[in-house]
């Protein structure tokens, strides 16, 4: 599981870890679908027996 | 009657606020010490569902969530004629103030999240006296702005959508699918542009920095409790709060975010009782056998 302050693309961003740029329109109109396939990696690795 | 009834109860109160009566939404349950819940931005009082709901907590206090005018079941004024919704300071102040006097509610406790952690504050600033205890859930004085508010009331962008996608980011991942959905819901529902217009409270008129360091905790006490993965208002955040004030606790929320009371409840439970515990124990030793 991600820290804090490293498990959300715009905490990324608030902590100047990453940067958004360009035409933004499409990335907010389908934000959440931008944020759930990056969150996709937690899914399948909690899925892997251990 | 087979199905299950919840024993928390919705009314309708009508309350006076700056002048002008609104019609507020509020749900109760319990009996005992008064203990008010205030909502987040953009959201309403059934982000406070479990605790209002919880067989212990309701044996001692009378637990009321209310719906904010313009947020859940709490219509605009009926003067409301279009323009722009934005909340001020002294609005929510009286806002607040007016329905506890409405209830006449003797002493109650508030304990508000966010907007309402902040607000919290300013009673303590300025109307410690009035209240029994205040508790800020994910409160500072002030917190960085992390993204542009225009995005959130705008023609070419489902406002509901973009709303909980921008807070999406604020649970914490260990909170269940299920809570995390359930809190999500209320933003997608919320009216257009009063996410935006509670945010000029959080942003740009409710800046309480340099204030904070006024508030007397021997007249009030006042508890601050920040969930870890809250990045709007951060633990850091809440830790340089509590540090200005005197007397002021200050706990760190494992495993929560910005929604501790709706996106975890159990784990927000665990963290929330020593805190009711203490102000339960502060009010009886006052007075022997009254809640005082």
């Amino acid at each position: 599981m991600p820290r804090p302050g490293w498990h959300d693309l715009l905490a990324l961003t608030k902590r100047e870890e990453a940067a958004l740029e360009g035409d933004l329109h499409p990335f907010m109109t389908h934000l959440q679908y931008f944020k759930d396939v990056l969150a996709l990696p937690r899914l399948q690795r909690s899925a892997v027996p251990t | 009657m087979t199905g299950h009834i919840e024993p928390i109860v919705g009314r309708y109160i009508h309350v006076e606020i700056d002048g002008e009566m609104h019609r507020i939404y509020f749900e109760e349950n319990g009996a005992g010490i008064p203990l008010v819940c205030l909502h987040t931005a953009g959201s309403d009082g059934r982000q406070w569902r479990h605790l209002l709901a919880d067989e212990e907590f309701t044996k001692t206090f009378r637990i009321i969530a209310f719906d904010m005018p313009w947020h859940g079941k709490s219509n605009p004024p009926l003067s409301w004629t279009g323009e722009e919704y934005r909340l001020t300071t002294a609005r929510y102040t009286q806002t607040v103030r007016a329905f506890c006097k409405a209830l006449m509610l003797e002493k109650p406790v508030v304990m508000g999240c966010s907007i309402g952690g902040r607000i919290v504050l300013n009673l303590a600033i300025d109307h410690a006296a009035e209240f029994r205890a205040l508790i800020g859930l994910e409160a500072a004085d002030f917190q960085a702005p992390w993204y542009d508010t225009s995005w959130l009331h705008r023609p070419d962008v489902h406002g509901g959508e973009v709303c909980a996608a921008l807070v999406s980011g604020l649970i914490a991942p260990q909170s269940p699918e299920r809570s995390r959905r359930e809190t999500l819901w209320a933003y997608m529902q919320s009216g257009p542009g009063v996410f935006k217009g509670d945010l000029y409270f959080y942003r740009v008129d409710g800046d309480l920095r340099g204030r904070v360091e006024n508030i007397d905790t021997a007249a009030c006490p006042l508890y601050l409790l920040t969930g870890e993965y809250d990045f709007s208002c951060t633990p850091e955040d809440t830790m340089r709060t509590a540090a200005a004030i005197p007397g002021a606790s200050f706990t760190i929320m494992e495993h929560l975010g910005h929604f501790p009371m709706s996106e975890n409840p159990e784990q927000f439970r665990r963290y929330i009782a020593p805190v009711l515990s203490r102000i339960l124990k502060q009010s009886t030793s006052t007075k022997q056998g009254e809640y005082v």
